[in-house]
């Protein structure tokens, strides 16, 4: 029942498109926010680090993983590693479900029962995002939350990243769960 | 879905009280330099174990090929094969570079959330060792481990507080803290660390702060991370010279820089500090010299100028003299206080 309340979703195009919109930007500034991306002058060129295939799993913090590829393209450099880009995939993926369902659900309010979930599903988007930008936040944050406050917010680090997949899967599923099925 | 409530609010629970579990757990708020009790103050920075990596191996290339603005903050080193140059904007992405000297290991450290750059010999109990980076804090300075034994050592102290090194003090060399544009004119036959580093990193990002604009984290505000003592009588990050000597002292960088020379006479040690115009940097020697104490003071037009009428380099030599250089380093003030509450203090 679900798959098919998802196929209703995605056969709006308008939707869709919102959602990829929506997306591709959480994508970009998740990669942004792990310093994946550098936008400056630069050359034009692709370098992998020494050793690249026993580096794989090192790892710069919980869920980041350290860049063994450098790409510059002229405006812009990326430091790559390819879990980095799955799990910036991943969680794109889901920001995509999730805004092309409040799209589908805004577009289409006679097809959807009482929309008391929206709140639901703007929220897990919105801890994603934080979630994504946590490790320069957390620096940002320092002089506001004071030092005792950092070390909080340190040690709840790990659990950002699987806390925002499991509340975006169920913002998810609670805004499919207003959306009638294909008759 | 109402069904579904109680399992989704167990596991949402779950987490929070797993998360909660990791919490370290408030600090002690006794007052001691113990590495047993500095211990206790560990906190952790985010990183796991050389998550800021340390590079192994460095790559140098001539002052001319470098490209950097001049007020960017270097490193010096020098030693007999000749002087590096360890640039703070990659430094501040991996903290450590472990080299080898003259035959002997050392490393070149900095940690950026206290302003302090030290280098240190990497031999240790007669064992040659290499440092890496835990990922834990102390007074909100870099803990290093020895690879070796795995033992944690604050940068600052230089004294390992967990581990088969309890105890055991670090021996640190002279690093001197100047900027870029004095740096390559001063040493334009110096090599210079480039970013060919064996990482792919993004360094002309400084997720703390940067040292080319005013109001950020390395010129005001208060620590990120706690710290056992606090003294707001001075600015946090106003930068001393901490100097470990026989006993502890910091000297305000500014007063050294304003009088050119600033002696320190403690119970057990008789030292000077002494202004280097060139690379806007301080020397700490001992002013102990053949049994007699010199006193060497600055007189404009002289410079530096002992009492038997001998004039001294800011690098503490004279002409057939030279002063023995006292174990010290730019520091940001609340760390030195931290570490040091009862040191004396001059500014």
């Amino acid at each position: 029942m679900l798959t098919q309340k998802v196929e209703r979703v995605l056969q709006s195009k308008k939707s869709k498109k919102i959602g990829v919109i929506g997306s591709i930007a959480f994508f970009l500034t998740y990669l942004y926010s792990i310093d994946s991306i550098n936008i400056h002058l630069t050359s034009v060129g692709v370098e992998t680090v020494p050793n690249w295939t026993q580096r794989l799993l090192d790892t710069r913090a919980p869920y980041l993983w350290e860049p063994v590829l450098r790409l510059d393209l002229g405006l812009i450099s990326l430091f790559l590693h390819p879990l980095n880009i799955l799990l910036a995939l991943l969680l794109s993926f889901l920001v995509f479900l999730t805004i092309t369902t409040m799209a589908y659900m805004y577009k289409n309010p006679k097809t959807c029962r009482v929309n008391k979930t929206g709140i639901m599903g703007v929220l897990p988007a919105s801890l994603t995002g934080f979630a994504c930008c946590a490790p320069s936040l957390s620096l940002l944050l320092a002089p506001i939350l004071g030092a005792s406050s950092t070390v909080l917010f340190i040690n709840i680090l790990p659990f950002f990243i699987p806390l925002s997949t499991f509340l975006l899967l169920l913002g998810i599923y609670l805004l499919l769960k207003d959306i009638e099925p294909i008759s | 879905m109402n069904k579904h409530i109680p399992l989704l609010a167990t596991v949402l629970i779950a987490s929070f009280v797993l998360g909660l579990g990791l919490l370290s757990t408030s600090p002690s708020q006794t007052i001691s330099e113990n590495a047993t009790e500095l211990s206790q103050h560990i906190v952790d920075g985010g990183p796991p174990p050389d998550g800021i990596p340390p590079i192994e191996e460095p790559n140098y290339a001539p002052v001319e090929s470098i490209d950097m603005e001049d007020e960017e903050p270097v490193f010096i080193y020098n030693t007999k094969e000749g002087t590096y140059i360890y640039s703070q904007r990659i430094l501040v992405s991996h903290e450590i570079v472990n080299e080898e000297f003259d035959g002997e290991k050392v490393s070149v450290t900095y940690c950026p959330l206290t302003g302090s750059a030290l280098a240190y010999n990497g031999t240790m109990n007669s064992v040659e060792t290499t440092f890496g980076t835990s990922g834990k804090l102390v007074n909100s300075n870099l803990i290093m481990y020895d690879r070796e034994t795995d033992s944690y050592i604050p940068q600052i102290l230089g004294k390992g507080i967990q581990g088969e090194l309890q105890g055991k003090q670090l021996e640190l060399n002279p690093l001197t803290w100047s900027t870029w544009g004095d740096a390559k004119e001063v040493y334009p036959e110096a090599q210079v660390l480039t970013e060919d580093t064996g990482f792919a990193r993004n360094y002309d990002l400084d997720p703390y702060g940067d040292y080319l604009s005013e109001g950020t984290y390395y010129d005001s505000g208060q620590p990120f991370f706690p710290v056992q003592h606090q003294d707001l009588s001075e600015e946090p990050k106003e930068v001393y010279i901490g100097i470990w000597g026989e006993t502890p002292v910091g000297v305000k960088k500014e007063k050294v820089r304003q009088e050119k020379a600033v002696q320190i006479d403690t119970d057990e040690q008789a030292l000077v500090a002494l202004y280097d115009e060139r690379l806007d940097a301080v020397r700490v020697f001992d002013r102990e010299k053949d049994g007699e104490t010199l006193d060497i003071t600055y007189e404009s037009g002289e410079g530096f100028v002992d009492d038997q009428g001998r004039t001294w380099s800011a690098e503490g030599e004279s002409k057939d003299l030279s002063l023995d250089w006292v174990e010290s380093f730019d520091v940001f003030w609340f760390a030195w206080h931290a570490f040091f509450p009862e040191a004396d203090v001059y500014r």
